[in-house]
């Protein structure tokens, strides 16, 4: 395992691609740091996978410039990673020690060491009884486990995993979560697309959120997470005191689409550093008649549906973090 | 072993782990058997046959027809299974793990090798039980032809030929259907696309009966385009001067390095594909 902690293992700068007159890509930026675990999040058509694909010259760019363990890649930098596809499956025919073996060789290891390295890892996740039986043979759930030991076997220094937990149950997720670790321990990284917000604030130490085919943030969990909204929903009985106080506090009070009865539903936005203890005390203060109180927490999922939330044509520039 | 060796290696495992291998490679040896057995019960009408037949072609003329036979029989098995091992990858959403790994050329050559290698086990054995039962006869009413087959047999120079028209031809044939491989999106699809291709090998078939039974001469200029050349060179090597095996030869290697490569182009999705191609997530617009 080798990386070096003074670059980055992976960096795009500006990357682009477009399906026919589509721009998926439109200029992508971020880097993946040695000894890192970095989220790459975004909805659906944001263009995760297809950075991805072109991370592992699956796809070629249009436009942009990737650099890989500090230069170009090329099909020799690239054998240093692993990669577990988006459209993933193995052929149900083929023997679980084998088809383990077989994706380390590929990327260049001995057969025999291969085989020593299939059997570890599988003694590793307490899948040693199965290593003769065919993935027809295994739990959907196991089968995927066996395709997250593919992309580990020939020990990468980067994993690019495009939704590794997608079709695991908790202990599953938890014990490929170690596995996780341990590689970031040892010097490697991992860049992760995850649909899982609550999974990347866990298992991640950055996150990139790629939004209308543009990273939009890149930074800390905790630098994205201080970016989310936080405030209340709030029902009253004077809503022009509401709006008074929002205002007196930094904030802003927009009418939530929702009613309450007959009563109106107000989201309040609050600076981050103002709590929403302040907001319950100025209403209290003001003698206003509070119907209903729900604290808006700040999360990454606040933080995601924040940024992520921008149509493509108006995807904000970066937020550095 | 390289990234083909390791993909060859699986494909031959693949195909050859069941029980239709081993009744292919069986079935030349109980071919041979049977008229090993049989040689002094055949009845007077076969042995006119076999006479009729000695004296109307030379044995290396019945041998070149026989090997023409077999590669049309080993094409038309072999390109099923070559059709199957590249639609696979697809059907079993294997085929963007493997493209991380190995360069889409070398996935068409690597199953090419190995299927090819499965055929090769196959054909060998027939071709052994070919020489068993001839040898067989030896003593028989059919001495003659099978004495005549046997001399044919041991002349190098034929049998250089063979082989280089046997790799020649699956090496173009296969890389066409890699192309049709590349082009469908599953199974079915693929020997939709595939019927004309077998079309063509049956046509070719029935001409190279003709051509052989009838001594009919093609023209040839026809021995220069690669889908008739291994046919027409292993029944008529005379069509053409000793001079002109090598720029068919290559011309063949040449056209199948081609088709190859266009098929690692389609199967990376890089383009030259017929079929519309499915919308991966990621190609759909934002909702």
């Amino acid at each position: 395992m080798s990386g070096c902690a003074s670059h980055p293992l992976l960096k795009l700068d500006d990357v682009a691609k477009r399906f026919g007159s589509r721009d998926v890509l439109k200029g992508v930026s971020f880097q993946v740091p040695a000894g890192s675990i970095t989220g790459f999040i975004g909805v659906n058509g944001a263009g995760k996978s297809t950075t991805l694909k072109c991370v592992m010259g699956i796809l070629e760019p249009d436009g942009g410039r990737m650099t890989l363990f500090g230069a170009a890649p090329d099909f020799k930098s690239r054998s240093r990673i692993g990669f577990l596809a988006e459209e993933r499956g193995l052929s149900l025919r083929e023997r679980v020690r084998d088809v383990i073996a077989f994706h380390a060789a590929l990327k260049g290891m001995a057969w025999a060491e291969a085989l020593r390295r299939a059997d570890a890892l599988l003694e590793r996740i307490g899948l040693e009884q199965r290593g003769k039986s065919r993935i027809g043979d295994l739990s959907k759930g196991n089968a995927q486990r066996i395709q997250l030991l593919c992309a580990l076997a020939h020990g990468p220094s980067l994993l690019v995993l495009d939704e590794p937990f997608s079709g695991l149950d908790p202990v599953g997720q938890s014990e490929i979560q170690t596995l996780f670790s341990e590689h970031r321990a040892s010097g490697g990284a991992i860049l992760l697309s995850t649909h899982g917000m609550a999974t990347a604030e866990k298992l991640c130490d950055r996150v990139v959120i790629l939004s209308g085919g543009r990273a939009v943030f890149e930074g800390d969990v905790e630098a994205a997470t201080a970016l989310a909204p936080h405030g209340a929903y709030v029902s009253v009985d004077d809503d022009q005191a509401l709006l008074e106080i929002a205002a007196s506090l930094g904030g802003l009070a927009t009418p939530f689409p929702s009613k309450l009865g007959s009563v109106m539903r107000w989201q309040v936005k609050l600076p981050h550093t103002v709590p929403y203890v302040s907001l319950v005390r100025a209403l209290a203060l003001r003698q206003v008649g509070v119907h209903a109180f729900e604290p808006i927490e700040a999360s990454l999922e606040g933080a995601f549906w924040s940024m992520a939330s921008e149509k493509p044509s108006t995807a904000p520039d970066k937020v550095a973090a | 072993m390289g990234r083909i060796g390791l993909i060859a290696k699986r494909e031959f495992v693949a195909f050859s782990d069941g029980a239709t291998f081993w009744i292919a490679l069986l079935f030349g040896p109980a071919m041979a058997l049977g008229p090993s057995l049989a040689a002094g019960m055949l009845p007077d009408r076969s042995l006119a046959f076999a006479a009729v037949a000695v004296k109307m072609f030379a044995p290396a003329a019945i041998l070149r027809f026989l090997l023409a036979l077999m590669l049309w029989l080993a094409l038309v098995t072999t390109l099923g299974m070559l059709l199957q091992a590249i639609v696979r990858e697809r059907t079993s959403r294997s085929l963007e793990t493997l493209m991380a790994s190995v360069r889409p050329t070398e996935l068409i050559l690597g199953k090419m090798i190995g299927v090819g290698g499965v055929t090769a086990a196959v054909m060998a054995s027939w071709l052994l039980s070919l020489a068993m039962g001839a040898g067989a006869l030896l003593k028989g009413e059919l001495g003659p032809l099978a004495q005549g087959l046997l001399t044919a047999a041991a002349d190098p120079w034929l049998m250089l030929q063979a082989v280089l028209l046997f790799v020649s031809g699956f090496s173009f044939y296969g890389a066409l259907i890699a192309v049709i491989g590349a082009l469908a999106r599953d199974e079915p699809g693929a020997q939709n696309l595939a019927r004309p291709l077998f079309g063509v090998l049956l046509m070719i078939f029935f001409a190279a009966l003709a051509a052989g039974c009838l001594r009919m001469n093609p023209p040839a200029w026809l021995a220069w385009i690669p889908p008739f050349a291994p046919f027409l060179l292993l029944l008529k090597p005379a069509l053409l001067p000793a001079a002109a095996w090598a720029p068919v030869l290559s011309g063949i290697f040449g056209a199948a390095a081609i088709l190859i490569w266009i098929g690692g182009r389609i199967l990376s999705g890089q383009g030259f594909a017929l079929a519309p191609r499915r919308r991966t997530p990621d190609a759909q617009p934002s909702t």
